[in-house]
Formats: structure tokens, sequence, C-alpha cells
């Protein structure tokens, strides 16, 4: 059973440069097919949930759906599922999409929260990224939605870009933080296989930071925002007091979602599954009644153990010892073994009374720690 | 029925690498019919799929020919010989079955270094040496100056010499008959006790040790008792046969020929290559003189890269070694590598082909430290030792002197490139001892140098330094002593031992400073600062570090993908796993043959 859904909206107007997600060019009939498929597989779940608790609407971009069209998806949602009243709500925005007909549409429905993906501040940059919109575009939709009564609102970052200094990085910050949005995540670019940045990277034309100034540019991030009243709560992840992103704890806390549409990934009663990414397979399938899965891996006890662990010292509290305690039956210590040990002496590991944590210094390794967790 | 001895040749074809051998010896087997057309492929002579994608011939192999001329038919027995210098001990090997040699040269290329030293082995063999100058069809071949070549350099009439195209297959009658009309006959007793030599051997899963042989007296059949003289051991014959090049069983084999005897022996040690076979009962007074037994030269560890593969390592060098006598193996214990090997080879190329085929042909993934030669060091003690690994050099309080293994090198370059080609002489310690004009673009120049010099990148860098115009061959010389030391590298603060190296004193110093900075591009940074350092016995002559690792961490699970980020990070963990723990510094392969690939 699950009281989390992820629903993926496959659309894009462009892609950028850097992005490995499963997302198409908009098609409006295509999009009307997806989304009685979307009602289908609804209704495939539906019996497997309780109330929910937190929904995230994804993408691609859910915002270039029309109001229409996006009232038609939450009807759906509210017609397959009880939504639990104080449920966390949220739906990604790409700047420039929004307009205040749909952001009137999303709250009259129940949204409570928005993500928009800007990743940086610099017009020239954003061009270089492959993003479709400008800084005044992201302004004019942040506007717009805190005008419409939005208050709970995440603004996504990249860093560690091509020719990206770090002076552009602290203007970028400097900027986001005096729109004083509830949530903040700043995430490395990283290289995805089967991207035009990956293909320029190998090919030696992507001018990348050096480690040194990557690692400068994260910790410049962590000073600057827990400084000014945000609190570090995961890796990358950033929120103001109570705005913390309950759905996003479902995967850290390892616990079950489903996932809806196409390419998307669910965890259930100790299966991880996944969604065919093409969108008209998508829909044939779920034409003829049947869940559009393609991968289905139901976990050992090991790689459950493994992905807990992962997942959790993602956490800046890390991961409860009592909670570890009570699903596997065992102390992590006994599990880590040896390494703990070696983790502690390291300085990547530190103990609380109640969590084992990644420290300031394993944070910035916790790549190299996660590896090791890996049978 | 077995033919009269006149209508018996024996020959092979010799020749600088790329001058055609292995394309020549298919054009005969085809000419003569030996294969079907459909049975050819390329280089059919070459059985390994390693040899035949090196382009080269590892172990000899012999075909028989069927060849009629003038009314009367006549067995050609041709016996391949590999073509790189590493392997000149199996040329040598099937000189000693020939009556004749077809000493092929490029016509474009001209004589080189081991057209040379191949004509002089035939010489010295006295075999018959019928010249052929190849690919005449290129536009760039100059017949008329490489029959020049072969009479003033090589010393044979050039007129001699038949121009053919084996590519093209121009010219093929006439080696034929050349072969009938200049080489010698077998000589022989027919009616003597039975004398053959043991070519080569190959071991087979199913029949065990297959010696091939070339009989000079006698007959041997199936059913006869046999004896090799050297072990002394008694056989009972169970098949013998010839090549076609395929293994085919006849009734007997008789003076003159070339054949294949299976005996029942299960060891290949046992048929010792150059050994006489002789019957039990009636056994011949006076062995064939053999060959010198070829000692390896170039030794390396080979360690698995796993260290739960050391028992397969274990087992696929044993069997390697059934059909290569000629390369050593012995358990060795590094601090840094764990269980592993200590192996003796021929050459480098040598080294490389083991290598290669073990990780091929069994699956194994191996390090492989750099290669040295075997010091002979005399301790103040008076005691004598052979190092062969670096590591385990005395300390230098205890040594009296080092003895290093030299060779007498002869290459063969442009004019243009003499200057070049005698600085790295030079740089390597090369003693100049004589240039030879050979013609008016190129020139000879003979120098001795210690082997241990041409461990590290010397063909490779004689190549490049004559636009790949220079050819090499060497033979083994005298022990010398020089002034050498031990230099070891220490990581972290402990010695690294696969990485010691024993080099001259005098440019231990630089040769520290570039390994060291080259390992700190080579090792990935950790968890915590790590110092390169290289030392002389306790000094300490340069020193790097790694800084430490600041920063993986990647960014986010893709929409809750969280399978996919598990798998990334176990082919991570594979990837770890790949490389070697020394204290708990992760190193990856590259680093253990750095040495290798260092810049003057």
């Amino acid at each position: 059973m699950a009281s989390s859904i992820y629903l993926h909206i496959p659309f894009c107007a462009t892609k950028c440069y850097y992005c490995a997600f499963n997302t198409y060019p908009f098609h409006k009939e295509q999009a009307k097919d997806y989304l009685v498929a979307l009602r289908e597989e609804m209704a495939l779940y539906a019996p497997r949930t309780t109330p929910l608790s937190t929904i995230f609407i994804g993408g691609g971009t859910p915002s270039m759906l029309s109001a229409a069209a996006l009232t038609q998806v939450f009807a759906d949602l509210n017609a397959h599922f009880q939504i639990r009243a104080d449920a966390e709500i949220t739906v990604e925005c790409n700047p420039g999409t929004v307009d205040a007909e749909k952001l009137n549409v999303m709250r009259h429905a129940g949204i409570n929260r928005l993500s928009f993906g800007l990743q940086a501040m610099q017009n020239e940059t954003l061009k270089q990224l492959g993003r479709s919109h400008t800084v005044a575009d992201f302004l004019h939709s942040y506007q717009l939605a805190r005008d419409c009564g939005f208050d709970n609102i995440n603004i996504d970052l990249l860093f560690a870009l091509p020719k990206q200094t770090m002076a552009e990085w602290q203007d970028t910050l400097t900027k986001v933080i005096s729109l004083a949005p509830a949530h903040i995540s700043v995430y490395n670019l990283v290289m995805e296989e089967a991207t035009p940045f990956y293909e320029w990277w190998k090919a030696g034309e992507l001018p990348l930071p050096s480690e040194d100034t990557e690692a400068d540019m994260f910790h410049y991030a962590i000073e600057t925002l827990t400084a000014r009243g945000y609190e570090h709560y995961e890796i990358c992840n950033f929120a103001r007091p109570n705005r913390t992103a309950k759905h996003n704890l479902v995967y850290w806390n390892n616990q079950a979602c489903i996932g809806l549409g196409t390419g998307a990934c669910g965890y259930i009663d100790g299966t991880r599954y996944a969604n065919t990414r093409g969108i008209a397979d998508y829909i044939d399938i779920l034409q003829r009644g049947i869940k559009p899965v393609t991968h289905a891996e139901r976990l050992t006890e090991q790689a459950e153990k493994a992905e807990t662990l992962m997942l959790a010292l993602r956490k800046r509290e890390g991961i409860s010892l009592a909670a570890y305690q009570e699903r596997f039956g065992e102390e992590i210590e006994t599990e880590l073994g040896e390494i703990y040990g070696e983790w502690i002496d390291l300085g990547l590991l530190e103990r609380t009374e109640t969590h084992l944590r990644l420290t300031n210094r394993g944070l910035f390794l916790a790549n190299e720690v996660f590896v090791e967790l890996m049978s | 029925m077995s033919k009269p001895l006149k209508n018996i040749r024996n020959f092979c074809i010799l020749g600088h690498i790329d001058h055609g051998k292995s394309t020549l010896s298919d054009r005969l087997l085809e000419h003569t019919n030996t294969l079907a057309e459909r049975e050819m492929r390329a280089q059919v002579l070459d059985l390994m799929e390693l040899e035949r994608e090196r382009g080269i011939t590892i172990k000899a192999t012999a075909a028989k020919l069927d060849y009629t001329t003038g009314g009367q038919s006549y067995e050609l027995n041709l016996i391949d010989t590999p073509g790189h210098v590493d392997f000149t001990y199996e040329v040598s090997r099937s000189l000693a079955a020939c009556e004749g040699a077809i000493l092929i040269v490029d016509a474009a290329q001209g004589v080189e270094a081991q057209t040379l030293a191949n004509a002089y082995l035939a010489i010295d063999n006295d075999l018959e040496i019928v010249p052929v100058i190849n690919k005449i069809d290129l536009p760039t071949a100059r017949p008329d100056e490489v029959r020049r070549q072969i009479e003033e350099v090589v010393g044979i009439p050039g007129d001699e010499a038949l121009l053919v195209s084996a590519k093209v297959g121009i010219g093929i009658p006439a080696i034929l008959a050349a072969i009938v009309n200049r080489i010698p006959p077998p000589q022989g007793e027919t009616d003597a006790p039975l004398k053959a030599l043991v070519l080569d051997s190959v071991y087979d899963n199913y029949r065990g040790v297959i010696m091939y042989t070339r009989v000079f007296d006698g007959s041997v059949e199936p059913g006869q008792k046999i004896q090799l003289m050297e072990t002394q051991r008694a056989y009972e014959v169970e098949e013998v046969g010839i090549f076609t090049p395929q293994l085919q069983p006849v009734a007997a084999l008789h003076t003159g020929s070339v054949g294949y005897i299976i005996a029942g022996i299960r060891e290949i040690d046992k048929a010792k290559i150059g050994d006489t076979i002789t019957h039990h009962a009636t056994p011949t007074p006076i062995p064939l003189p053999g060959y010198r037994e070829m000692k390896p030269l170039v030794f390396s560890g080979l360690y698995p890269a796993d260290t739960h593969q050391f028992h397969a390592l274990r087992e696929a060098l044993e069997k390697l070694r059934l059909n290569d006598a000629s390369f050593n193996f012995e358990p060795e214990t590094s601090i840094a590598l764990g269980f592993g090997f200590r192996c003796g080879f021929l050459g480098l190329l040598h080294m490389e082909i083991i290598h290669e085929r073990l990780e091929r042909e069994f699956g194994l993934v191996l390090v492989r430290t750099a290669p040295s030669v075997m010091y002979r060091v005399s301790l103040k003690s008076g005691e004598f030792i052979g190092v062969d690994n670096p590591a385990h050099l005395p300390e230098l309080h205890h040594i009296e002197r080092i003895e290093e293994p030299h060779v007498n090198i002869d290459i063969i370059v442009p004019r243009e490139y003499i200057g070049n080609a005698m600085e790295l002489c030079q740089k390597r310690r090369g003693v100049y001892k004589r240039m030879n004009q050979l013609d008016a673009q190129r020139v000879q120049l003979l120098y001795e140098l210690p082997l241990g010099e041409m461990l590290t990148d010397f063909y490779p860098k004689l190549k490049s330094l004559t636009r790949g115009y220079g050819s090499l061959e060497y033979d083994i010389g005298d022990y010398k002593p020089a002034n050498l030391v031990k230099l070891d590298v220490l990581l972290n603060g402990n010695p690294v031992d696969a990485f010691s190296t024993i080099l001259p004193r005098e440019v231990a110093d630089a040769r520290g400073k570039a390994l060291v900075s080259k390992l700190k591009a080579l090792i990935p940074r950790q968890m915590f600062e790590v110092p390169i350092q290289a030392a002389i016995g306790n000094k300490i002559v340069a020193r790097e570090t790694v800084r430490p690792l600041r920063k993986n961490v990647t960014a986010k699970c893709y929409g809750g993908d969280i399978t996919r980020k598990r798998k990334l990070l176990e082919r991570q963990k594979e990837g770890k796993k790949r490389m070697k723990q020394i204290g708990s510094v992760d190193i990856p392969q590259e680093a253990f043959t750095a040495m290798l690939e260092m810049d003057e």
C-alpha cells in the first residue's frame, strides 16, 4: 500500500542540453489521449493506496498543459484516490509556461506547492543550458504565483555549469534568496549519457569548472543558505522552517510511492517498477487495461538495506537508528561491519544519540560512501 | 607410398616481418591444391586467432605440398617460421629441418634487419637460399635496387632473385620450380636406425603431446617402441602423420619427411624440442646435435586483479605452458599485489602475447608489473645471486657488484635518421660498435646496449624517431658490471614493491622525479592526502602529493528512479574493485606500467 503518488507529464517545449529525462515535444491530440491513459492507470492502482499524503506532478513540463487539461487531471486524481486534507500537492512549472488562469485553476484544485526550474539567474547562462525562458520570464511567473496565493514555492538551481564562475553562482544565490522562496534545491550539473552536453563533454568541448571550484560552489551555497535561515535538510535541499518537501522525504525514507505516467518509477510492497518510456506505447498498453510496467524488481533484503541507507544518509539528520532496527531487525552497526568504524575514523560518518549521519565532510563525499554500501 | 629422397624437398620461408611470408605460404598451398579454395582463409598457417590479428606467426607450423613437374611428383614440406625477433629460436629450430630457404624481401622496403639476421641463420645452417623479391606490384617497388642489396648487403647472387607478388599471385610457379631445382633433396639412410628431430611439440587435451618431427634416418610407424634420447623415456607410437596443414595420419614417416608423431606422452617436458627420437630396441648411436635451450630474458609479475582468481591464473599458466615451453613461472608474493607469479619470457612481444592470451582465452583480468632483466649480483659475503625482481635486490651495503645482460643490436635506418637513432642508443647507454653503408639511402648501425634499456619503450621510440623506417634485430651478448641502484616508490609512506626498479645511479634521481609526477597524474584523489615518494635506500629523491578528494556527490534520484541510482553505484563499485588497494590507497592498473612509458 502507498500513500504517495508521482505523476509524470512527459511534454516539454524544448529539450535542455543537459536533460536526460523522459520528455517529448507537445502534441495536443496525443496529450488528450495521454490523459485518458493516465486515468486508466489511476484506476489500476486505486485499490493499492491509503489516503494520499503527497502528490508530485513532475515532468517534463506539467505547466504546459492547458488550464482545462490540468483541471481534468486533478478531477481524475480526486475521483480515484482519497486525498488527505493536509496532503502536500506539488506541480513542477517552467517559467514562462504559466498564466493567471492556470495558476488559479491549480490553486482551486488544491495544489499547494509549486516547483520552478529556474537553474540560473543570468540570461546568457540560461541560453547556454538550452533553457527556453529568460530571467524576466521567471520573475514574472514567480510573481504571478505569489499573487495567486502560492506561498510554498521551490526554486531549482544548477551549479558547476560550463564556464560558470564563482561570482556568477554567488549572484544567482543572492538574487534567489532575495525572493524568499520557501524551498531551494541546488544541484550540481551531472553529465548524463545521450544528451548534447555529454557529447560535447566527451569531445572535450565543454569547459566545466574543476572539482575544487565545484566543491567551493557547493560549500558557498551551504554557508549562505543556512546563514539566511534555510535549513539544510538533505544534501541538495534547503527549506524554511516547516517547508521541507514531504514528497521527497518519502523517497529518502524509502517509503512506498506509486509512479504514474510514461517512464515513471514506483515502489510498492517491496517491488520497484518502471513504466514504459514511449507515449504511444503507454497509451496502447493502457487501452488494453494492463499496467504499462516494463521493469519490475522485487528487492532482496540486501538491496533494500543498501537503498534505505543510501537514501536516508542523504538527509542531514541521517538515518534513525531505531527506525532501521525496526525495519530490518538488526542494528546498522552490525550491517555495516568493518566499514562502520573506518568511516567514523575517516571523519565521514558520525553518530548522534538517535541517528547515524554524514559529517560535513562526508556530505561532500557521499558517493564514496554510497558506493561502498553496494554489494 | 613413400617418395624416394630425390623427390622430397624440405624448405622454409624467411624474411623480415611484414615482407609477406604468410601470404606467400598461402599462395604456395593454393597453387599446389593442398587446400581447396573454399578451405583457404587468408594466412592459413597462422593458426592462433591472436597470430592472425597481430599479423605475425608465433609458433612454427608445417604443410606438405604435392607438386608435379617434368613427369615427376614431389613432396615439398613447407615449414613456416615465426617472424619476430623474440622468436628467433623458433626460426633456428625450423631451419634444422630444412635443406633450403626462401628468403623473402619486400620490393619497396628492401633488406631489413631481420632479413639479414635470418639470412645469416640460414647460411650458418648450410641451407640453399632462394631469394625472392616480393610485392613487385606495388607502385613503390624498386626490384633492381633490392636485387643489388641482396647481392651487396646479404652477399648472395642478386640475379638469382625471383620477382614475385604473393598478393596478386605473380611468379608462384617459378618459386615452385626453384624449390625443386635449386634446393637439394634430403640426405639420409633409409635402412639405418631411426633418427628424427623434435622440431616442436604441442599439447592436445585428448591425444597428449604431438611432436612435430623431421626424420633424418630410417622410418617410424604406429606400434613401434620409440625412445627420446635426452629424457631416456620409451613410448609406443600411436599415430604418425603429415600436415595438410591439418594433421592427417599416414602408415609411416620415412627418411627425409616432415610430419608428426603421437606416442601417448602426457607431459610436454618429456618431449623436449631438439631432442632426438629413435627406436627403443635399435637406437641410433649418435643423437642429432639438438638446440641450445632458450632461457627467458625478460621477467615480469602477473597478478590477478581479483585476488580470487589466483588459482584460475595458475591453471591457465599451466595450460599455456603445455604448448609453450619457452616461458616459465613461479609463485611470487607482492605486498602490493598479493599472490601472483613471476614469469620469464623470451622478449617483450612474447610477454605481451602470453598476457593477452591469459586474458582472452581464460577470461582473467591481470595486473602486470614492469618487465625486468635478470641481474647477477655478487654480495660482499662472496655469494652470487640472480635477481629478476627489483624488489628482491638486497640492500646496497650488502652488494659488491651488479652485472646486467647486454645485447648486440643491429639497426637499419635511412641516412637522414642516423642522428636520431644514434642519440637514442646513446641515451640508452649504448656503446657504438660500427656503421655500415648499405646503399645510397640506408645505413646499418651496430651497438651494444643493456637489455634492460630495451625494455622501456626502445623499439616504439626507434620507430617514431625514424618515421617508421628503422628496423631492429638483436642478439644476446654478455653480462657486464654497471653502477646500478634500486629506486623504490612509497605511497602514503609504505613502499610499494611492485613499483621498484633497478636503474643506473646517474639517472635515478631524474627518473624518480618523472615517475612520481606520472603516478600523481594516474592515482585518483582519495579520501585523504597521499604522498608519493621516490627513494634510493633511505634517501628520498622526489616527492609529490595527491590532494584529498573534496567532492563526489550526485545530485538527485531522477523522478524517484532509485534502482537506476543503485545500479550506477554498483557499477562504480565494480570499477573500484579493479583497482589495487595498497594500504588504503586505490591504484589503477595503468600505474603499474607507468615506468614503461616514461618520456626521456
